[in-house]
C-alpha cells in the first residue's frame, strides 16, 4: 500500500476550502504541526501579546523556551521583528487567526495567558508607554472591570492637557480596539472602551467620530453603572451643543443632572448646570440662565473654578441684556479669579465678552485690543471654537467702525469656514448675520435682508427660534 | 534585519534602485497591499539593497507614540551631529543637547521641546525644525532614506507631519528619498504637485510558480510533489498568490538530500 503525501494531502484539503480563511487557517495549522511540541505551543501564546521578547514569551509558557528553541521560532515565516530591541511579533494575519481559534476553542488557555502577561507587563517600567499600553491590553482580558477603569484613567492622563500629544492615546485606544474588534470585551467593558475612544477623538477635534462612539453605548442598558452614564451623558452634551444640536444638548445634561442629583454629587450637579446655562444663552432663554448660574454660585463651595464660570456666565447674561455695567462687573470678577487659577481657556472667554461689551460701548479700539487677546489665547491653547468666534468679533468691530469692509468680509470668510470645519452650525449662523450687517453698513440693502433671511432659516433649522425671530425683526426694521 | 527570501516583485525593486540615479525624477516611492501581500518584506529587502553609504532612517508606525521627534533623534543617530548642521544649531540654540549615540535620550529631548509651550509655538518649533532638517538632509554628501513601514497604523499627527515632507520634499531636498509602506498609503489625487515625483505600485502578490521555484532552492529544499512546478502553482493559485501564505507552507518543505 502506497503511503499519502501529506503536502498532496494538504493541497487537495485547500483546494476544497470553500473561503480564504478557511484555506488560510489550514496553512498555517499544517505549518505549525510541523514543530516540535514545545514550540507549538509557543506560537500559540505569542500570538496573544502585540509583541514579544524571549523573557516576556516565557512568561507565559509552562515550559520556557532555550535560546536554541527561541531562535527556531524566529525563523518561522509568520514571526517578523517588531519596533524595539530583540522585540518580535506574529504576523498580523496569522495572529488574528490564532487568537480566534484560541479564543473560540480554550478561552480559559487564552485568559489563562492574558493573565500572564498582566503579570509580567505590569512588573515592567509603566512610564514607558509601551508597557504601560500592553499592561493595560492584557488586564482587560484577566481581569476586565479593573482594566475598564486602567484604561479610562490613563485615557484622561494622556488626554487632559491641550498641550500634549495625543499620539499616545491614540495607540492605547488603537491597541485596545483589538479587542473590540474581535469581540473579546464584555458588554460593560466594551462600552468603557467606546466611552474613551470618544474621549481621544474629542481630544483630536473629530467630533462626528467622538459621537458615532458615544452612539455605541446604549444608555438605557447602563443606567446601573453611574460613572459611565454620566460620562456618556456629559460627552453627548458637550458634542451635540459644539454641533448647536441644542434640544439634544439639553435632553442630555438634563439627564445626567437628575442622576447627580439622585446621587447628590455636588459636582456633577453644577457642571450639568453650567452646561445648560451656556445651551440657555445660545437660545436667548436668559432668564434660565440666569437662574442656573445663581443656584451654581449658591452651592460652588468655594470651588473656584466653578464660581468664575458662574461669574463669567452672568456677565454674558447681563450683556445679552444690554445692562452692560453689570456685565462688565461680573466679567472682571471671572477674570480675577480665572487669572488667579491660572485657566487660560477662562481668562480668553473673558477677553472675548469684555471684547463684546467695548463693541456695545462702541469703544472700538478697546475691543479690538481685547478681541486680539482672546485671539491669541484661544490660539495657544488649540480651542478652535473660540478662534472662529474671535474672527467673528473682528469682523462685527470693522463693520462698526466702518473704515474697512474688505477686512471685515476677511474675517467674517474666515470664521465661516473655520466654523463650517468644525461644524459649529450655531457660528456659520452668526456669520450669515455678520454678512448681513456688513451688506448693510454698504447700503446694499438686497443683499443684506437675503443674509438676514439666510441667517433666520439656519437658526430655524436648529430649533433657535427666539434667534430666528431676532433676524426677521432685523429684516422688517431694514424694509421700514 | 532579519534576511528576507523574496520572490519577483522586479518592478517596485527596480523602482526602489532607481532612487539612487544620479538624476532622480521620483525620489518618493509608494507601496500598498493587503496584509501578506509582502510589503515589509519588501522594505527590509529594498533596504539591503541600498547604497552603503546611504543613510537610512526606518520607521514601523506599529510603534506606540512614534512621532517626529522620532524621526529626528533617528537621523541625529545614523547620519550624526556633524552632518546635521542646521537641525544641531537650532537645537542647541534653544538648550536642546543631543547626542550621536543616545537614540532614546534624544528623542525624548526632542519630544519635549517639541511638544512644550502653546500651540503656536509648537507648530513654529516643528516647522523649523523640519526646515533645518530637509536642508540639512539636501546638503548631505550621500543620499539619505526615510522608510515608512505600516503607514495605516500611523497617530494623525505623525500622518500629518510625513505628508507635509511629501509634498515639500521634491523641492527641499536632493538627496532625500522617500519610501512608504501600509495597507493604505498618501494619496496622490489630493495634490498634484508632488504626485509628478511619486512612483505607486499596488503589491497584488506573486501567483507564478516559476518565481517560487528559485526561493525554494535559495533556501535549501526542495518541493515534495512532483512534478515541482505544477505543486507550486497550484499552491499559488490556492493562496491568490499571497506571499506570506505561499512561504509559510514552502518553509516547511523537506532539505534537499
Amino acid at each position: 500500500m502506497s503511503e499519502t503525501n501529506p503536502y498532496q494531502e494538504l493541497l487537495e484539503q485547500l483546494q476544497a476550502c470553500e473561503s480564504q480563511e478557511e484555506r488560510d487557517w489550514l496553512s498555517l495549522r499544517f505549518s505549525i504541526a510541523q514543530l516540535p511540541k514545545e514550540l507549538q505551543a509557543a506560537v500559540r501564546a505569542a500570538a496573544v501579546p502585540r509583541f514579544f521578547d524571549r523573557a516576556f514569551l516565557n512568561a507565559l509558557l509552562d515550559h520556557p523556551l532555550d535560546e536554541g528553541q527561541f531562535a527556531e521560532l524566529l525563523e518561522q515565516s509568520y514571526i517578523e521583528p517588531y519596533p524595539g530591541k530583540e522585540r518580535y511579533n506574529v504576523h498580523e494575519r496569522s495572529r488574528r487567526l490564532l487568537q480566534e481559534k484560541l479564543w473560540q476553542e480554550d478561552e480559559l488557555l487564552y485568559r489563562e495567558f492574558s493573565g500572564r502577561a498582566f503579570a509580567y507587563c505590569r512588573s515592567q517600567d509603566q512610564k514607558d508607554i509601551t508597557w504601560r499600553i500592553e499592561t493595560i491590553y492584557h488586564q482587560l482580558i484577566a481581569e476586565p472591570n479593573k482594566g475598564a477603569i486602567a484604561l479610562s484613567n490613563t485615557c484622561i492622563d494622556w488626554t487632559k492637557y491641550p498641550s500634549l500629544p495625543s499620539d499616545q492615546a491614540e495607540s492605547l485606544i488603537r491597541a485596545v480596539r483589538e479587542h473590540q474588534d474581535m469581540n473579546r470585551l464584555p458588554e460593560k467593558v466594551a462600552h468603557y472602551f467606546w466611552l474613551n475612544q470618544s474621549r481621544v477623538h474629542i481630544r483630536c477635534f473629530r467630533h462626528e467620530e467622538a459621537k458615532q462612539s458615544l452612539g455605541k453605548i446604549p444608555l438605557s442598558h447602563v443606567k446601573k453603572d453611574f460613572y459611565l452614564t454620566v460620562s456618556c451623558l456629559e460627552y453627548l452634551g458637550r458634542v451635540h451643543a459644539l454641533f448647536s444640536e441644542f434640544p439634544e444638548a439639553e435632553l442630555c445634561y438634563e439627564k445626567a443632572l437628575s442622576r447627580f442629583r439622585m446621587a447628590d454629587n455636588w459636582l456633577g450637579e453644577n457642571f450639568c448646570l453650567l452646561g445648560l446655562a451656556q445651551i440657555y444663552l445660545a437660545l436667548f432663554k436668559v432668564n434660565l440662565a440666569r437662574r442656573n448660574l445663581e443656584k451654581v454660585l449658591m452651592r460652588c463651595r468655594g470651588d473656584q473654578q466653578i464660581k468664575a464660570d458662574s461669574f463669567l456666565g452672568l456677565g454674558k447674561v447681563y450683556l445679552v441684556r444690554s445692562n452692560l455695567n453689570k456685565a462688565w462687573s461680573f466679567c472682571n470678577k471671572a477674570l480675577k479669579l480665572y487669572k488667579k487659577i491660572g485657566s487660560r481657556l477662562g481668562k480668553a472667554n473673558c477677553y472675548y465678552v469684555i471684547s463684546e461689551i467695548y463693541l456695545r460701548r462702541s469703544e472700538l479700539l478697546k475691543a479690538q485690543k481685547q478681541c486680539g487677546e482672546a485671539m491669541s489665547l484661544y490660539s495657544k491653547i488649540d480651542n478652535r471654537g473660540g478662534e472662529a468666534n474671535s474672527l467673528r468679533l473682528f469682523g462685527e468691530i470693522e463693520v462698526k467702525a466702518k473704515n474697512n469692509f474688505f477686512l471685515a468680509q476677511k474675517y467674517y470668510i474666515q470664521a465661516s469656514t473655520l466654523f463650517e470645519r468644525i461644524q459649529c452650525w450655531e457660528g456659520v449662523a452668526e456669520c450669515l448675520e455678520g454678512f448681513a450687517e456688513l451688506h448693510q453698513a454698504q447700503g446694499q440693502l438686497q443683499q443684506a435682508a437675503e443674509y438676514w433671511q439666510k441667517a433666520a432659516d439656519k437658526y430655524h433649522e436648529l430649533v433657535m427660534p427666539l434667534r430666528a425671530e431676532q433676524c426677521l425683526e432685523q429684516l422688517r426694521q431694514m424694509k421700514e | 534585519m532579519k534576511a528576507d527570501v523574496l520572490a519577483n516583485y522586479q518592478k517596485p525593486r527596480a523602482a526602489f534602485a532607481r532612487l539612487w540615479q544620479d538624476k532622480c525624477s521620483e525620489p518618493i516611492l509608494l507601496f500598498c497591499g493587503q496584509s501578506g501581500s509582502g510589503k515589509t518584506s519588501l522594505l527590509r529587502n529594498c533596504r539591503r539593497t541600498a547604497p552603503a553609504d546611504a543613510c537610512q532612517v526606518f520607521v514601523d508606525c506599529k510603534q506606540d507614540g512614534v512621532n517626529a521627534a522620532e524621526v529626528f533623534s533617528r537621523t541625529v543617530h545614523h547620519a550624526g551631529r556633524d552632518r546635521l548642521p542646521a537641525f544641531s544649531r537650532w537645537l542647541q540654540q534653544h538648550n536642546v543637547e543631543i547626542r550621536d549615540n543616545q537614540f532614546e535620550g534624544n528623542s525624548n529631548q526632542i519630544n519635549v521641546f517639541l511638544n512644550s509651550g502653546s500651540k503656536e509655538e509648537r507648530e513654529e518649533r516643528r516647522i523649523v525644525l523640519t526646515d533645518a532638517w530637509l536642508q540639512d538632509t539636501d546638503q548631505l554628501d550621500s543620499p539619505m532614506l526615510l522608510a515608512v513601514d505600516t503607514y495605516e497604523k500611523a497617530a494623525d499627527d505623525l500622518r500629518t507631519w510625513l505628508n507635509s515632507i511629501i509634498v515639500r520634499l521634491p523641492r527641499a531636498s536632493r538627496q532625500l528619498r522617500l519610501v512608504v509602506a501600509g495597507q493604505k498609503i498618501p494619496s496622490t489625487d489630493t495634490c498634484e504637485d508632488w504626485a509628478d515625483s511619486c512612483c505607486e505600485h499596488t503589491l497584488f502578490g506573486v501567483p507564478e510558480a516559476e518565481h517560487w521555484l528559485p526561493v525554494v532552492e535559495s533556501l535549501g529544499l526542495r518541493v515534495p510533489v512532483d512534478p515541482p512546478l505544477t505543486y507550486l502553482a497550484a499552491l499559488c493559485h490556492a493562496f491568490q498568490g499571497n506571499p506570506a501564505k505561499i512561504i509559510e507552507i514552502i518553509k516547511t518543505f523537506p532539505r534537499q538530500s
